[in-house]
């Protein structure tokens, strides 16, 4: 672990904590640098979600991310939610927590989507001041995501890379940089990848996630249900290399393999990750310039590629009750 | 000019529609008039790939959580229903397991169901499920609370119930019919399981070591704890049992011990509140 900026610690690289890999993972107990939670799987919660939890809790640096904080909505986030993530936060010791720069419903409905916010001024005051009230009230650093997204809006009038800069710098909070959503976005809105990652404050970043997606030709959706691409393998070192050492997070949230299969991945990203590393301490970059303008061309659409589509976006994995038979076997009636 | 809040109450509204935006006319203008799309997409498949999503996740988690009314219906039928509730009923909670509780007040008032009486008891008790499986850990009783209550308080004496614990007067046989359901579903050729005929019991759905149990209650026990789980003191649901079933009190006196010592082994009651 080396030191912390913004009082978030590098913890190295660690892996979703999923239903399909609690038998083997508390079995076996394999050496990871941290698991990420998804906070709204564990909030106000007991019986079989709390015993993993607590499981997870006895071997593992937990972190707790979230998926429906909403904080670019209409309405703010109810105090039923907050005060279940603080309490969470207080169980998991979590050493930050994190959400998406997105919003999540509108007029009472919570439509459990990770929805774009337009880049707009009116959004960066609204977002910045709910983030600044959230992370003085979690009394732990807190940080928000980029997130992939499918459509844009006219009325935007900054930059992804300069809504998320400037939020974070006014609240004073970490960026969590998932660098598979650079690329789904870059694909998906016509962007350049590389120049989104060299343009975002490298110095609020807090973290990393790595993903998969499937790619569907006219766009890329954010399925996290295979490995992480080769180009965004690209993309991640050029992010660390200006970066630093950060605290980077596989994520495989549907069709989840065998636990060694995410392991691996994992394993891939610490190699990856010294790479670049060691790159930035002699001045130097694992990427040349053939390798930058293959990230941007296959950046660039192709009507014609389709991999297998997928189920579509799952964010962060299954429910804590799916696939898991909880009836007693001689019930009686 | 569109305040962020209007375009996002306006944009939610069309991610609940049912059917394709691009034949949805007020759908096309709109994103017309705030999205930009691209020369792959036009702004109102940029919407519909949004929506589809919706449709996509709020499918699989009422797919998953009520195994027993998809297998009753019947794919379409039950792709049907899933689809109307939800058009009509707005998720409201952060949490997607909550989708499924208007679910039961649904069926009940849907024209055109056969076998309704079933399914209601179906969604009700996988509903229960639902809470059950992920309600807060209560510890169990502490025995010696029992004996600090004063000989003359017991009438005003408060049970407190365990959290994980449901009660639901059936018509049918749901459980047993729900776990051949679940179990067909996993199976290679299963024969189609037959419809139970109507057979009145009383349940209590219950959590203990992870695993949901149900629990077989006689009329007056399931209506005492009924009225005990509703919050009313023990004197009073008594009087409750005793008016519903057609027993007098003194009928009902000999079971009393006997049920909550097995309540209590149980972890039914989890604590004991002397009232004023």
């Amino acid at each position: 672990m080396t030191s912390a900026r913004l009082g978030v610690p590098d913890l190295g690289v660690g892996i979703g904590l999923r239903v399909p890999h609690y038998q083997r993972l508390f079995a076996e107990r394999p050496a990871l640098d941290f698991v990420e939670i998804i906070s709204e799987n564990f909030m106000g919660v007991g019986g079989r979600p709390r015993y993993h939890l607590e499981r997870a809790l006895e071997t593992y640096r937990v972190v707790q991310h979230g998926v429906a904080l909403g904080i670019g909505g209409p309405e703010a986030p109810t105090e039923r939610y907050l005060g279940r993530l603080k309490e969470l936060a207080r169980v998991t010791r979590t050493p930050w927590v994190s959400d998406h720069f997105c919003w999540c419903g509108a007029g009472g409905a919570h439509l459990h989507d990770l929805l774009p916010l337009p880049f707009t001024p009116e959004l960066v005051r609204t977002v910045a001041d709910r983030a600044r009230r959230l992370q003085d009230e979690l009394g732990v650093p807190f940080a928000l995501e980029n997130t992939s997204s499918y459509l844009t809006y006219k009325g935007s009038v900054l930059a992804e890379w300069e809504f998320i800069g400037e939020i974070a710098e006014r609240a004073n909070i970490g960026l969590l940089f998932d660098v598979n959503n650079v690329f789904v976005t870059a694909y998906n809105h016509g962007l350049d990848p590389v120049d989104f990652v060299r343009q975002v404050p490298h110095e609020r970043i807090v973290q990393i996630h790595l993903a998969g997606h499937s790619n569907l030709g006219t766009h890329i959706i954010d399925t996290h249900d295979r490995h992480v691409s080769e180009p965004v393998w690209d993309l991640y070192r050029l992010a660390i290399e200006l970066t630093g050492p950060v605290s980077t997070l596989i994520e495989w949230d549907d069709q989840i393999p065998e636990l060694e299969v995410v392991l691996a991945e994992a394993a891939r990203a610490k190699v990856e990750r010294e790479r670049a590393l060691a790159a930035r301490s002699a001045g130097l970059s694992t990427l040349d310039d053939e390798c930058l303008r293959a990230v941007r061309d296959a950046a660039r659409a192709d009507p014609s590629h389709k991999d297998d589509a997928g189920h579509g976006m799952r964010q962060g994995g299954p429910r804590e009750s799916a696939g898991v038979n909880n009836d007693a076997p001689e019930a009686a009636e | 000019m569109t305040s962020a809040a209007e375009l996002q109450e306006e944009l939610a509204g069309f991610l609940r529609h049912t059917r394709d935006l691009a034949q949805n006319e007020a759908a096309r203008r709109f994103a017309e008039a705030h999205l930009s799309g691209n020369e792959r997409l036009s702004p109102v498949e940029q919407l519909e790939i949004y929506r589809e999503q919706f449709f996509l996740r709020h499918t699989d988690s009422l797919v998953e959580d009520f195994p027993g009314l998809g297998g009753i219906l019947g794919q379409d039928a039950w792709n049907e229903l899933v689809w109307a509730y939800l058009a009509t009923v707005v998720p409201t909670s952060y949490d997607l397991g909550e989708l499924g509780e208007g679910l039961p007040a649904f069926i009940a008032t849907r024209a055109g169901l056969a076998h309704r009486d079933l399914l209601v008891d179906m969604a009700t008790l996988e509903w229960h499920h639902v809470v059950v499986f992920s309600a807060p850990d209560h510890p169990r009783l502490d025995p010696t609370k029992l004996s600090t209550v004063p000989e003359d308080a017991w009438e005003r004496v408060r049970l407190v119930t365990d959290p994980a614990l449901r009660l639901q007067r059936l018509r049918y046989p749901v459980g047993a019919l729900r776990r051949r359901l679940v179990s067909a579903q996993g199976a290679a050729n299963a024969e189609p399981v037959p419809l139970p005929a109507e057979a009145p019991s009383f349940l209590a759905i219950h959590r203990r070591d992870h695993l949901i149990q149900h629990d077989a209650l006689d009329r007056l026990a399931f209506e005492l704890l009924h009225a005990i789980a509703s919050g009313q003191p023990l004197g009073v649901a008594c009087e409750t049992a005793a008016t519903r079933t057609g027993v007098t009190l003194e009928a009902l006196g000999p079971w009393l011990e006997g049920w909550f010592g097995d309540w209590a082994a149980r972890g039914y009651v989890v604590d004991v509140v002397v009232g004023e």
